[in-house]
């Protein structure tokens, strides 16, 4: 991905992370602190989380066009580095408690499913465009 | 000989109708001189080739130079890519990334590349990659 496409996969993320963050708020104090508020500090934490969680955005920038696998294996280091980030952030801002073990699990299984839940949601429309670009290949080659 | 004019409606492509009792060598002169117009010159080495453009699989710029990549050779051409995309419009050549031209008559499949990215085998089992910014014109130049 070019530095140009980056900044703005970079900046679209920004309020998905936002958005993102608020709604896992919700579930998990929903959860385990029904009776939590928040205030203006959290929500300059919240923005301040979702600008940090974008850096590692940067490991996706290559001037050329990376490869299937280069990008698994980019994909496959921006994962728990961006859990990191997460967590600390969630420790920094007394989001979790680290020496609850069910409650840091719980956080973790949390930000895994949404991260595979984005995946395969991703994946499977890609298919089912693939599948139509080739079809409608077939389709061209035939008529030629 | 009688030359005889006809302008086309829109949207249709541009052809030359030869009609003759038989081929003589002036049409099969006059032939090659239009065929010539639609070849590429590429270089190997010292060695000059003239190419028709189904014989390239695609098109790509590395380290600033131009290279054309067909069934089993790979050549040099002087012309950037820009020109080379004008030479090659309303042909199956597609720009489907920032450095690469690709005939879209070689692609055997598309298989998704993670990120809206897709990958094309071509039938030479070469893989391009096509960047998300460029999957828009591929859908649109197949009708989807």
């Amino acid at each position: 991905m070019n530095i140009e496409n980056l900044l703005k996969t970079m900046f679209r993320s920004f309020f998905i992370i936002v958005t993102g963050i608020i709604a896992s708020m919700y579930i998990f104090c929903m959860a385990f602190y029904p009776d939590a508020s928040f205030s203006l500090h959290d929500i300059g934490g919240i923005l301040m989380m979702a600008f940090v969680s974008d850096i590692p955005y940067l490991l996706f920038y290559s001037g050329k066009e990376l490869s299937k696998k280069q990008m698994y294996i980019r994909k496959a280091i921006h994962l728990p580095v961006l859990l990191s980030v997460v967590l600390c952030f969630a420790w920094l801002w007394d989001w979790i408690n680290i020496s609850h073990t069910k409650e840091v699990m719980t956080f973790v299984l949390q930000f895994l499913f949404v991260y595979i839940m984005v995946f395969i949601t991703c994946k499977y429309q890609d298919k089912k465009l693939a599948d139509k670009l080739n079809h409608r290949l077939r389709e061209r080659y035939r008529s030629q | 000989m009688k030359i005889v004019i006809e302008e086309t409606h829109d949207g249709e492509e541009d052809q030359i109708i030869i009609k003759c009792r038989e081929m003589t060598d002036e049409l099969i002169h006059l032939l090659a001189m239009i065929k010539l117009h639609d070849a590429l010159i590429a270089y190997d080495g010292n060695n000059i080739h003239r190419l028709q453009p189904k014989e390239i699989y695609y098109i790509e710029v590395v380290d600033n130079k131009t290279f054309l990549y067909c069934k089993d050779k790979v050549l040099e051409s002087k012309q950037k890519l820009y020109e080379l995309e004008s030479f090659l419009l309303n042909s199956d050549f597609l720009r489907v990334s920032k450095s690469v031209l690709l005939n879209l008559s070689k692609i055997n499949t598309l298989s998704p590349a993670l990120s809206g990215r897709f990958e094309a085998t071509l039938v030479n089992n070469e893989k391009v990659i096509i960047s998300r910014q460029y999957v828009n014109d591929l859908k649109k130049i197949l009708g989807i």
